[in-house]
């Protein structure tokens, strides 16, 4: 991967060059135009087969990248488990509002889910459109505090 | 008198109809009322259909002489007859012949989206490239239906999903097609809820529309400052003629996640978006004109989108099955069709038809992330194509 995207960021000019040389006789040529009007000419022409091979290679290979830098990124900044002692507070009033499939306010920052184990599935914009899937006893963290799910009891 | 009262019954509105409608506006304004009706009773893409449509009726009602596209036929702009003749969507249209518009809504969409599902779940961004295969397949088969190279990149380019993206490329390489790809591209987009499913219900199992993934993890402010710099340096270092596209994007991010500027998130996502999300609906819906618009090639394009638009889905699915079949059962195949950017729709369908097997299974923030790399994917597509041919 990282030889293709050296290659395309050094000689990717000269590849869909000689592409198009390898593919046919003359590097011009006069394109056909549906629409009627002037078509352009253009110096060179890759060819569709190598329009579609540079075409997801260079999409892949950019993605790529970005992809291996997220993984460094993550590893140098995940948020750490400095606060995952800290406990909230049962809040009955926040308990009232998380119904299965709610969507939690804005200003609520935790959800503590009270039901008898049952799974229930809650929305917190407070952490982006983040997504619990809670049990009794599960945690989850949410701006730097981690909440663990009650059956109604402070703890 | 008689001559002068001739006279201004000869100039009014019903006159002028009368005497110059043609049967092709006519066809024309019923289009545009068929896109307004989707619009407005349908509720599909509804801020970008009904100026659409209604720049479309304006055109075409005769002599409002609003929209002379004569101003812009040739590779510039045409200053002096703008000057002399130009009514107010010449003006308008300005901001798309000249490139303005597509890059201020990335600016918006930007401000807008929460990369953190992707940040939290990095190989989903292969998803978003996977779901770019239907602009280059469609490239082929435009070039196969005797499209130019320009032409075929700009119906190609139909596939990503992606509106401003889509205007772009065509404003670039094929300025002709204008009307008839941003009309085929927000169709199509809007139509998300319609083509999708059937596409993931027949490339999929029940068991894999079943796969409940995992939590995703929390991700840190640093990481989500860090990430529209880092994508902006990567695609400029890549394709640097993505890089009005995606560097708009990412500005629009780095408001947002920097915590700093938030005046100037809430002027790009919402003062600015709707602005100039009317000045380019309106104005790219009166290009279409009855004589620039009713050719065989119109069809011919929105057939292609079609394809474009069902290929990339599949494509998308198609890559969330292997991305399952590697992670033995951990990734939910029907996330991949969410890789087209028509953000958020496409993810919220990605959960709609996850919901219909499991009604307990969410997948929304998971699809967000494939979501918003097909964003970043589609615009390195364009710029694949403008390195290519521009």
């Amino acid at each position: 991967m990282v030889y293709v995207m050296l290659y395309m960021i050094f000689f990717y000019e000269e590849g869909v060059r000689d592409m198009s040389f390898a593919e046919h006789s003359s590097d011009t040529f006069s394109l056909s135009h549906v629409g009627g009007s002037t078509a352009p000419e253009i110096a060179s022409d890759p060819g569709v087969g190598a329009v579609i091979v540079i075409g997801l290679v260079i999409v892949f290979a950019a993605l790529a990248v970005i992809f291996f830098a997220m993984m460094v990124m993550e590893r140098i900044f995940r948020p750490g488990s400095k606060a995952a002692s800290v406990r909230a507070p049962f809040d009955g009033r926040i308990e009232c509002i998380a119904a299965k499939g709610a969507v939690v306010p804005d200003e609520v920052v935790a959800v503590v889910c009270t039901t008898n184990g049952e799974r229930m599935e809650l929305l917190s914009p407070a952490a982006g459109i983040i997504r619990f899937l809670l049990h009794e006893g599960d945690s989850f963290q949410s701006k730097d505090v981690l909440f663990t799910v009650g059956r109604g009891e402070s703890k | 008198m008689l001559e002068a009262i001739t006279g201004f019954l000869e100039n009014t509105g019903i006159a002028i109809i009368i005497r110059d409608l043609s049967w092709q506006s006519v066809l024309m304004i019923g289009i545009s009322f068929v896109l307004l009706y989707l619009g407005i009773v349908r509720g599909f893409e509804p801020l970008l259909l009904v100026p659409i449509a209604f720049g479309m009726f304006l055109t075409n009602l005769p002599n409002t002489g609003m929209m002379n596209m004569e101003i812009f036929s040739g590779t510039a702009v045409d200053w002096a007859m703008l000057s002399a003749k130009g009514g107010l969507l010449d003006y308008l249209y300005l901001g798309v012949k000249l490139g303005i518009y597509p890059p201020l809504i990335f600016l918006g969409i930007g401000a807008m989206t929460d990369f953190s599902p992707l940040i939290a779940n990095p190989k989903t961004i292969f998803l978003g490239a996977a779901a770019q295969l239907g602009i280059f397949i469609t490239f082929a088969a435009s070039r196969l239906a005797g499209f130019d190279n320009l032409e075929a990149s700009a119906i190609g380019i139909i596939g990503g999903a992606d509106g401003p993206t889509a205007i772009y490329v065509t404003k670039m390489l094929a300025a002709h097609l204008l009307p008839a790809i941003a009309i085929a591209a927000y169709s199509y987009m809007a139509l998300v809820p319609i083509i999708q499913p059937p596409i993931m219900r027949a490339l999929t199992t029940k068991k894999e529309r079943a796969v409940v993934m995992a939590q995703l993890r929390p991700v840190s402010k640093t990481e989500r400052i860090i990430f529209p710099i880092m994508v902006t340096l990567v695609v400029a270092m890549i394709v640097p003629d993505a890089a009005p596209l995606v560097g708009c994007l990412m500005l629009g991010n780095l408001l947002k996640e920097s915590g700093v500027a938030e005046r100037l998130v809430k002027t790009a996502a919402n003062e600015l978006m709707n602005i100039v999300t009317i000045f380019l609906g309106i104005s790219v819906g009166a290009t279409a004109k009855a004589e620039t618009f009713l050719k065989r090639e119109t069809l011919l394009i929105i057939g292609m989108g079609l394809v474009a638009f069902s290929i990339s889905t599949v494509g998308g699915v198609l890559f969330g099955k292997f991305m399952y079949w590697i992670t033995k059962g951990k990734v939910n195949p029907l996330i991949g069709s969410a890789g087209v950017s028509a953000v958020p729709m496409a993810a919220r369908v990605a959960n709609s038809v996850g919901l219909e097997t499991d009604p307990n299974n969410y997948l929304l923030m998971h699809a967000m992330g494939p979501n918003v790399a097909g964003v970043i994917g589609s615009a390195v597509a364009a710029g694949v194509f403008l390195s290519l041919f521009q």
